[in-house]
């Protein structure tokens, strides 16, 4: 009978309902490997432990697939169920399909709710999905199949990568990939954090996709490059920087929306441009690029210069307040702020305020979030360099601002 | 070269061939007829097979001097009259007449104004053509004058004109018929001859090719159109009866209970023809339908829907036929223009004329309804002869009745436009969720009791219930289907697998989730997993979540659920009484035997409640 290594991925839990949805698929299981230190457990399978310090990333994917006894590997994101003969499902389907990738649809659980994500067949179509930008939409991040000798032919996991590993493989690969949904097969994926480093997808995109790929035929084919080669050029660089912001890499996004408007100047990347300063913190500059100059009417400059200055007072409202020491009222306030504003300022100050409560993880979390919107402000890097010493994650905002300022990207 | 090019060579060659000209014949298309539209002229001359053909053209140039030609080798006898109204073009005519050594009758005619209806028009003086024609009727009338920039319509007066003086069987050849006045022409000449028939030649500008013809018997038609609060429809649908080119008609609508404007909308027509009838309540389309019927007092009726657009020559093309086929007791339009609102219009065509051609007929009734109800024309007597529309199916009561009467009558599907059918959001049958097919179910079980099955399926007699069986799934009958598999003593499993009743260990766990989250109330979740569940599953699964967000759709997901499995016990998962009436409505019409055949249904239940379906398709437990 055929076997699979599982390898886990993100912060070991051995609860009961883990164990037992494994047991669920104890015959396809050979091994269970965790890339961080976890206790000893009764099971009919060995689960093992590496004892890193990173449990996430190319390299800790790496480590795994070097560690697994197994051809057939399943990674699993902490924390995902396998409902019953999950696992023989998706051998069944990755021998009918051939594919190099099984993944079954997921149920997502947040809490007490549970959502279902049905995913789309894509085999046979894995290069249709290139122009989508975000393979992450197609195919889950969890509960996916694939065989040693698929990642070793593939070369490996990037690992400099510390998120976003897995469809940098697949980009990289995917005109020779075939990946398959097991389409009645469900896991259910429990996340146990919401705080996703969003800098390395952007990193992937710009440093992988738009370099890997032919912009013309497929990135971007179905734009008039031959009848109008200036619009589908700012057209493909508006969809580029709309989804690095996405991404929250609005420095980066707004080096694509200039050069959109440099090919073709429009209205539409331009209110995408002043949303970029916005959201990066420089209202002046925001200002200066909402204006009758730039093409937008005089009731336009004024609607749109009346928004900035509105969302910039609150934030020197919240500065003055977090000054005068009223902490809690901060906090308070800055959950109404979001509704409106989800800018590196308002990161950094939810930052600040929980430094001054002791509260280092989640000030980390924050002015991380703040300097991958904008780098280049020496506040939040003060802010997050400080707090990394402390916490001793120096060597990872290092390499936030590699994946956001180095153009030069090496696989390492 | 285009494909229109290569035709006009061809049809100059054979033009050249057949008429054999002292010099080549001078040069056609562009604003003079095309050599296509000219040889089909030259074919209708032949066709009418005339001695002492007369051709009148409107507008003289290359046409003058083919028919000229014409006329001197074939038809000695004969006569051609070119009336021309500019001197310029006169003279160029004469000139090539007299190159070509052909004697014509040339006349210069300028325009001269006639007063026709009490509008003022120019047309041709005829002052010439009436001394030179004397006592002779025309054969042929070429139109391709005078100019349009004349006036609009400005081919129209010709037939009021020379009306007096053309032949019984006259042949209307009008050139450029795709232009906006020219149609609008044709249409009022089709008007004033009532019976004609037609014929569009796809030439360069095209051509209509119209024919007067002789009948017997003009027929008093009843156009029945049954209403019901669709007074915004109901104006388009009365401007396109009232528009009919044939005249000898009424037009009975019969207000169904209405709560809207309807009443003002018919009397705002105030036309003679229609009669207005009110029911004092709202009592189903099977009702109205039978009281237009009532109401009526032609020979041959013609059903029409508030809600659609009749084509304004179909009397005329159903006078016409009935004329030609005095054995068909229906006609039906094969051709019917969809209209989607929002989106645009497509044509449909009904593949089949079942016009002596009662097998696939009565295979066709085994499967679904062979024609489409509105603008179907049919003789009153057949109410008489086979009864009306039963109350019993609040839809599909067309379907019913043409299995009551189709098989025992000839049909002729023509090959014209009916009407354009219109899908709207208030359609009664555009939504195909919104259809309970257990009324097809019940008809087409009836239809069996009717016409044996061994005469239904004549060509493969012993497995005639197996077809019976596929035929019961077009309306998605799987129930049934798999009864009459049973009974054939055939593999029944499939039809429930295809029901989605027998489930592999994925499919069980995929319903048992989907149950869980209807369970806990995550009815966003159950609804996801529906998408993926087995048939039945997943209209049952649908259907109660829409049930319990109130939407709109639950009552359609569950009836479509019943239909798939009717031995489903839904009151294990619904608490809405209403619902649960309507679901024992459904149950009862798929269970109930409605033939002889059916006597043994109560064993078949037996034996998928004894074990053959897993529990969970029995009740939720």
């Amino acid at each position: 009978m055929e076997k699979v290594s599982i390898l886990i991925t993100g912060e070991p839990v051995l609860d009961d309902e883990f164990l037992s949805s494994l047991e669920l698929n104890g015959e396809f299981i050979g091994e269970v490997i965790f890339p961080g230190e976890v206790r000893k457990t009764d099971t009919s399978f060995p689960i093992r432990s590496l004892n890193l310090t990173e449990l996430k990333g190319g390299k800790v994917r790496n480590s795994l697939v070097k560690e697994a006894n197994y051809e057939n590997l399943l990674f699993l994101e902490s924390k995902t169920l396998l409902e019953e003969d999950l696992v023989e499902e998706l051998l069944e389907e990755k021998k009918e399909s051939r594919a190099d990738f099984v993944f079954p649809n997921l149920i997502l659980r947040e809490g007490d709710k549970e959502k279902v994500n049905n995913y789309a067949q894509v085999l046979g179509r894995e290069v249709e999905l290139i122009p989508s930008l975000s393979l992450e939409d197609y195919v889950p991040e969890t509960s996916l199949l694939t065989s040693k000798e698929v990642v070793e032919k593939g070369g490996g996991f990037n690992s400099f990568l510390e998120d976003y590993e897995l469809y940098e493989f697949m980009y990289r690969n995917v005109r020779k990939l075939k990946l398959s949904l097991s389409e009645l097969s469900y896991a259910t994926y429990e996340p146990l954090t919401s705080f996703i480093d969003t800098a390395y997808r952007a990193f992937v995109l710009r440093e992988v996709v738009l370099k890997e790929f032919d912009w013309e035929r497929e990135l971007f084919p179905y734009l008039s490059w031959k009848e109008n080669e200036k619009v589908a050029k700012a057209t493909a660089l508006t969809l580029i920087g709309k989804k690095l912001a996405s991404y929250y890499d609005y420095f980066n996004a707004q080096n694509y929306l200039r050069g959109a408007l440099l090919s073709f100047h429009n209205k539409e990347t331009l209110r995408e441009l002043v949303e970029c300063f916005l959201n990066m913190g420089l209202f002046e500059k925001a200002r200066e690029f909402a204006s009758t100059s730039q093409g937008l009417t005089g009731e336009e400059v004024e609607r749109e210069r009346e928004r900035i200055s509105k969302i910039e007072q609150l934030i020197k409202e919240l500065e003055e307040a977090v000054k005068e020491g009223k902490v809690r009222e901060v906090i308070v306030a800055s959950g109404q702020v979001l509704e409106v504003y989800r800018g590196a300022p308002l990161y950094n100050l939810l930052g600040v305020v929980n430094w001054i409560i002791k509260n280092s993880d989640s000030a980390f979390k924050f002015f991380y979030k703040a300097t991958t919107m904008n780098p280049l402000n020496e506040d939040y890097l003060y802010n997050l360099t400080e707090v990394a010493k402390e916490l001793s994650l120096t060597p990872k905002v290092e390499k936030l601002l590699k994946a956001l300022l180095e153009d030069n990207f090496e696989r390492s | 070269m285009k494909e229109v090019e290569l035709s006009q060579i061809e049809s100059y060659l054979k033009l050249q061939n057949l008429l054999n000209p002292r010099f080549p014949l001078p040069k056609a298309g562009g604003w003079a007829a095309s050599w296509e539209l000219l040889l089909a002229a030259v074919k209708e001359a032949f066709r009418l097979d005339k001695e002492d053909l007369v051709i009148v053209e409107a507008g003289s140039g290359v046409s003058t001097v083919v028919f000229g030609y014409l006329i001197k080798n074939y038809f000695p006898k004969g006569e051609l009259f070119s009336l021309e109204h500019d001197y310029d073009f006169y003279l160029k005519t004469k000139g090539e007449l007299s190159l070509h050594g052909l004697e014509v009758n040339l006349l210069y005619a300028p325009l001269k104004p006639y007063s026709i209806n009490g509008k003022e028009w120019l047309w041709y003086d005829i002052k010439e053509l009436k001394e030179l024609l004397k006592d002779k009727e025309i054969d042929l009338l070429f139109i391709d004058g005078p100019p349009q920039d004349i006036q609009k319509e400005a081919r129209y007066p010709v037939l009021p004109i020379l009306k007096p003086f053309l032949a019984k069987d006259f042949v209307l050849i009008l050139d450029d018929a795709n232009g906006e006045g020219e149609k609008r022409a044709s249409l009022k000449w089709k008007g004033e001859l009532e019976v004609y028939e037609d014929e569009f030649v796809h030439t360069e500008k095209g051509a209509l090719i119209l024919k007067r013809i002789e009948v017997k018997d003009y027929p008093f038609f009843s156009i029945c159109i049954p209403t019901y609060n669709r007074a915004n429809y109901l104006k388009e649908a009365l401007e396109s009866v009232l528009s009919q080119t044939y005249k000898n008609y009424e037009v009975i609508v019969y207000d169904d209970g209405s709560t809207d404007s309807t009443y003002q909308v018919v009397k705002g027509f105030k036309s003679e023809k229609i009669k207005y009838f009110r029911g004092d309540k709202n009592r189903g389309r099977p009702f109205a339908r039978n009281r237009c019927i009532e109401l009526s007092k032609g020979d041959w009726i013609v059903l029409f829907d508030d809600d659609d657009v009749l084509n304004r020559e179909l009397l005329s093309k159903y006078a016409v036929a009935i004329n030609s086929f005095p054995d068909v007791s229906l006609f039906y339009p094969r051709i019917i223009n969809v209209k989607e609102e929002g989106k645009g219009t497509y044509q449909v065509l009904l593949p089949y004329d079942y016009y002596k051609n009662r097998p696939l007929l009565l295979r066709t009734l085994a499967r679904k309804t062979p024609i489409s109800n509105p603008s179907v024309c049919l003789k009153r007597e057949l109410y008489l002869e086979f009864g009306s529309y039963s109350e019993e199916f609040p839809r599909a009561q067309d379907y019913h009745f043409w299995t009551r009467v189709l098989p025992f009558i000839e049909i002729k599907g023509l090959l014209t436009e009916g009407f354009t059918y219109r899908i709207h959001q208030n359609n009664v049958s555009a939504n195909l969720l919104k259809s309970d097919f257990s009324y097809e179910s019940v008809i087409k079980r009836k239809f069996i009791e009717i016409v044996p099955l061994e005469e239904i399926y004549s060509f493969d007699k012993e497995n005639a219930l197996s077809y019976f069986s596929k035929d019961l799934t077009f309306h998605q009958d799987f129930f049934n289907a798999s009864y009459y598999s049973w009974l054939a003593g055939k593999d029944f499993r499939t039809f429930l697998k295809e029901a989605g009743l027998l489930l592999n260990k994925k499919e069980l766990r995929l319903v048992l989730r989907a149950l869980s989250f209807l369970k806990d109330g995550n009815f966003q979740a159950a609804a996801s997993l529906s998408e993926k569940l087995p048939l039945f599953f997943s209209f049952l699964v649908g259907g109660t979540v829409s049930l319990k967000i109130k939407d709109s759709n639950s009552l359609y997901l569950l009836k479509r659920a019943v239909l798939l499995n009717p031995l489903f016990d839904f009151s294990s998962l619904i608490e809405d009484g209403s619902v649960l009436k309507e679901i024992s409505y459904v149950k009862e019409r798929l269970l109930k035997p409605k033939n002889s055949l059916e006597l043994r249904k109560g064993e078949f239940v037996s034996l998928l409640k004894g074990g053959a379906l897993e529990d969970i398709c029995l009740r939720y437990s």
